[in-house]
């Protein structure tokens, strides 16, 4: 009993130890975000980069709020990924409903029509995609939520289509009965009865969408994504880590707390989403 | 369900049109422009025929992205893999932080993978380079980022930092399912860790292992975000990993038609790696 | 079947419907330019113009201090697009010329105003675009420090107008009078001087970026172009080099490097721009810095005093280096160019063109935008028709810059033509993953032989 209890143990502590490795580097960032006054050798954070600040000062990240213009970069970040994720959803659960319902062969061809977009890496077609949208004036917000639909309805509907066909028919058949047309059974019975798939699809294309770089990069001009907003900082101050620093941090908020709301789903999906 | 194959084109036209519009149509203008000699704004000869794909295979820094990616991919998906599986056969011990330990193994991933290679150039140019190499004077510390070698492995380190919690969480799922009487009997039996691992734990797991083999290769093959933000491909071009190669060939050089002969090269790569690992694993998993 | 037909049909009639629409773009003037330090003032200036003439102009600054040819190609693709943009020289012509981007401006009466370099940017004989304004680079120094070194003004001169190997025994001595050793010869009375007053923290003579590839790439590099070709004209339609005067380059590289604080080394790497304009230079550490006139307002920003006394000696290379030997050597001029030109869009309507051509006469014509050209820009205006009293408040800097013009010691910037992209990651780079911290021979060797190659790849 005792070996095994200290065998447990042991294992305890490395983990513990792998544990603490890996949060460093956010606990470096997080700790360097609030220290005060920085001469231009940045004595406080060089001397003592792994200690808490001398003094808890906003000042840094105040600055480096306004210099990215982060209210902005938030709310646009936000409004692309909530508006994206809403309609990948939508649009997914729609086809992914009607592909399992109606079992011909167009429908099956169609569903590995869709899903087959996960072996086209987005190199081979950014430069005609940003070409084509701009034919079709596409090029701005408005097209970009287009564009991550059109990426996204892929895995979204094979989500949806694995839980649909385990959907019992007779709810549905009893919604026809009751006089339901197609629209009413699918919004008043079909959606609630997804919620949990929805969620975990919820879920994975949000941190996929808030974290993107390249498309918004390609795509907007005058308004930023917070991704966009750090990469600019690093070009236009050659690395001013007191502004730097911060910026990294405020960034990362948002994600970490949609982190801990949605940890659970997260991990449903994952392992939901891995049974190919 | 007649009413639905009424409805059906209405239901499934969104997706399909926004799928058309987004991925089928620019893929297939990717082709036609990888035969022509584009140059952004405007196309200068509309047929140049194999050129721009003979000079992909021909062009030393093609070849050396691909190389390189090459290596990084073996090193990721082996060390991505091995420290997953670890950490999930370590957190499935019934610790009593077992859950805080999960959420900390996995919080990289949620980060993006920009944002991330700007956390660890922090790490590695103010951290190792001037905070521990003041302290301890160890050539190891110095240069992470401007050393080519260590460049490399900066940036493996960044991508197993990202990958490892997600893989873990699949090994995790896939260890979860191994019936407790199979692990119970080999403790009656006075098996050993090692063998109750190589025997029972692993062959069970083994279908947890297509998938994430899989999705290492094909992520780190892709990667992007973190090499711009770790390295941008420097010093010089020297880590400049393939996605990241593509791109600045048309961005920075402006030869937009020889970046989408490289990309197109690059989607069989894939497609061909990917379709035969999915082939070959498929097969091992009917198998056993 | 018939349902998914008429589906598709409708989309494809919204599509079609959205792309014909000719919509008149709701500006009269679209302005897409390349420098991110000017985005406000423009903006301002923009303003300004809407209120006097009651004219829409849409501005578009590219902030990223990056290559802008990405964002602006794919602003060409878009069907509003710019009307108003910037060229960075001759290679980007050729680009926009292919595409038919580029309106003549041959017959414009404003052109002949231009000041520097045959009116602007021209191909055949047809000019395409107009300076923003001209800038120059080469040995940056502080007169203050030299003088309290002991140097007259003759000196100074001397120093200016000599040849590189007067300018390197300068270099020597002051970086034996910096370790506390004696000097002898020519600049001995330097052994007075003391280390206070502006020489107080001098720890080395040069500052050199190793981290800023683009300065001994795209701009050192010009130096022994500028000999083998002469004019970005030959520069661009030359299908092969011979780096022909790699040895100059490399003694003029080295003197930098060599007579660093770091040296060849990887401590090297850890200077960036920003580092060598700032703490090297604006703090005091050095003497002499590369760089060009734009590197005023860092050294503003650490020391308005300093950045007052600045003025510059031209970059100089051996006349014989090796066993090869410039025929005519001009240690005493530096580089002046142009590096972007406002062009026309010859693609939008000729009444936009209009337009567009009356914004950037106005620009450099009226009271205001002459104001805002000087003063707000801190642009070396490249018209005529700045008097003395417009240039008043020029900064330091500047007034070097167009003293070397008007007395007729200016290079081209024949880097302007080169390849794309070419000297920043053929050689820049390369140099910087090797020879800049190792100092062998065989590394710059190599780079060089790279670099050659790799302009013949590149204008294949």
């Amino acid at each position: 009993m005792n070996s095994k209890k200290k065998k447990t143990g042991i294992l305890f502590v490395i983990t513990a130890i792998l544990a603490l490795l890996f949060a460093s580097p956010l606990y470096f960032i997080f700790v360097n975000s609030f220290k005060p006054e920085l001469d231009p050798d940045l004595n406080d954070i060089l001397r003592n980069t792994i200690s808490l600040p001398s003094e808890w000062s906003l000042r840094y990240m105040k600055e480096g709020f306004k210099s990215v213009n982060f209210s902005q970069a938030f709310l646009v970040s936000l409004f692309i990924t909530t508006v994206s994720v809403v309609l990948i959803i939508l649009v997914s659960a729609m086809a992914a409903w009607a592909l399992v319902r109606v079992k011909t062969k167009t429908s099956t061809m169609l569903f590995f029509f869709l899903i087959s977009s996960m072996l086209i890496p987005f190199q081979s077609l950014m430069f005609p995609l940003v070409k084509f949208m701009s034919i079709l004036g596409l090029d701005n917000l408005f097209g970009l939520i287009i564009m991550y639909i059109g990426f996204g309805v892929s895995l979204s509907t094979f989500l949806f289509h694995g839980f649909i066909k385990n959907i019992p028919i007779a709810i549905e058949e009893a919604g026809y009965l009751d006089g339901c047309n197609t629209i009413q059974l699918f919004v008043l019975i079909i959606l609630p009865l997804l919620k949990p798939i929805i969620i975990t699809a919820a879920v994975l294309n949000v941190i996929w969408i808030w974290n993107d770089f390249l498309l918004p990069f390609l795509i907007l001009q005058d308004i930023k994504t917070i991704p966009l907003a750090i990469q600019s900082l690093s070009k236009t101050y050659s690395i001013r880590w007191d502004l730097y620093i911060p910026v990294v941090f405020l960034s990362i908020i948002p994600v970490l707390i949609f982190y801990f709301l949605a940890q659970k789903h997260i991990i449903k999906g994952i392992t939901s989403g891995s049974n190919k | 369900m007649k009413q639905l194959r009424r409805s059906f084109p209405f239901f499934v036209a969104p997706a399909l049109i926004s799928y058309i519009l987004v991925v089928i149509i620019p893929f297939m203008m990717g082709i036609i422009y990888s035969f022509t000699d584009w140059k952004g704004a405007y196309v200068a000869e509309w047929w140049v025929g194999l050129k721009n794909y003979r000079i992909a295979l021909s062009g030393a820094e093609f070849l050396y992205s691909l190389k390189l990616t090459l290596l990084f991919t073996i090193s990721n998906v082996i060390l991505v893999n091995i420290l997953a599986f670890t950490l999930a056969l370590l957190v499935t011990r019934g610790f009593k932080a077992s859950n805080l330990f999960r959420t900390t193994f996995f919080l990289p991933n949620v980060i993006g993978g920009l944002i991330l290679g700007y956390i660890w150039k922090f790490v590695f140019d103010v951290i190792f380079d001037k905070m521990i190499y003041n302290l301890t004077f160890m050539e190891f510390f110095r240069y992470w980022l401007q050393d080519e070698r260590k460049a490399f492995w900066a940036l493996v380190i960044v991508a197993t930092w990202q990958m490892a919690g997600y893989m873990m969480i699949i090994y995790i799922a896939a260890i979860q399912n191994i019936p407790e009487e199979l692990l119970e009997a080999a403790d009656v039996d006075g098996a050993s860790f090692l063998s109750k691992l190589v025997h029972i734990i692993i062959p069970l797991v083994a279908q947890a292992f297509t998938i994430t083999i899989f999705l290492t290769l094909s992520n780190s093959f892709k990667l992007l975000d973190p090499n711009i933000s770790l390295t941008n491909g420097g010093p010089g071009r020297r880590t400049e990993l393939l996605a990241l190669h593509i791109f600045k060939t048309g961005q920075e050089y402006g030869r937009y038609g020889l970046a989408q002969a490289q990309a197109i090269i690059f989607f069989f790569m894939i497609a061909v790696v990917t379709l035969a690992q999915v082939y070959f694993s498929k097969g091992k998993e009917i198998e056993s | 079947m018939k349902r998914i037909i008429t589906t598709f049909l409708v989309i494809a009639l919204i599509i079609i419907s959205l792309t014909a629409c000719e919509k008149k773009p709701d500006y009269d003037v679209y302005i897409w330019q390349s420098k991110g330090e000017m985005a406000d003032a423009l903006e301002e200036l923009v303003d300004n113009y809407e209120n006097e003439t009651g004219k829409k102009v849409k501005v578009i600054s590219n902030r990223a201090s990056e290559d802008h040819m990405g964002p602006l190609r794919a602003e060409m693709n878009k069907r509003d697009m710019p009307t108003v943009y910037s060229i960075q020289g001759q290679r980007e012509l050729e680009e926009w010329l292919g595409g038919g981007f580029v309106a003549d401006l041959t017959d414009w009466s404003f052109a002949d105003e231009v000041a520097f370099g045959k009116g602007g940017i021209s191909r055949d004989g047809k000019l395409y675009g107009v300076p923003y304004n001209i800038e120059g680079y080469g040995f940056i120094y502080d007169e203050k420090m030299l003088t309290e070194l002991g140097l007259t003004e003759l000196d100074i001169k001397s120093l200016r107008d000599g040849s590189f190997e007067e300018f390197e025994e300068f270099v020597v001595s002051v970086d034996q009078w910096i370790n506390g050793q004696d000097v002898s010869g020519k600049w001995a009375k330097i052994n007075e001087a003391k280390k206070e007053g502006e020489l107080e923290n001098v720890d080395s003579v040069i500052g050199f970026p190793g981290k800023a590839a683009w300065v001994y790439g795209d701009h050192l590099v010009n130096i022994p172009f500028v000999y083998e070709f002469g004019t970005q004209d030959k520069a661009l339609v030359a299908e092969t080099i011979d780096f022909t005067y790699a040895n100059q380059y490399k003694a003029i590289l080295d003197l930098q490097i060599n007579f660093s604080k770091e040296g060849f080394s990887n401590d090297l790497l850890q200077n960036d721009y920003d580092e060598q304009a700032k703490i090297k230079f604006g703090g005091g550490e050095v003497f002499f810095i590369q760089q060009g006139n734009w590197a005023y307002g860092e050294i503003n920003d650490v020391n308005p005093d300093k950045a007052m006394r600045l003025s510059f000696i031209p970059l100089k290379v051996p006349t014989t280096a090796g066993d090869v030997t410039i025929p005519e050597n001009h240690p005493d001029s530096m580089p002046v160019f142009a590096p972007n030109y406002w062009a026309v869009n010859g693609k939008v309507s000729s009444d936009l063109q209009e337009e567009a051509k009356a914004f950037i006469e106005w620009m450099y014509t009226s009271d205001i935008g002459k104001d805002f050209v000087v003063n707000k820009f801190n642009f070396i205006p490249a018209v005529k028709g700045f008097e003395s009293s417009d240039l008043s408040s020029m900064y330091s800097l500047g007034l070097s810059v167009m003293d070397y013009v008007e007395r007729e010691k200016a290079l081209d910037g024949v880097f302007m033509a080169m390849p794309g992209g070419w000297s920043m990651n053929e050689l820049g780079n390369v140099l910087q993953g090797s020879y800049i911290t190792s100092g062998k021979q065989e590394d710059f060797e190599a780079a060089i032989d790279h670099s050659i190659q790799k302009w013949e790849e590149l204008r294949k």
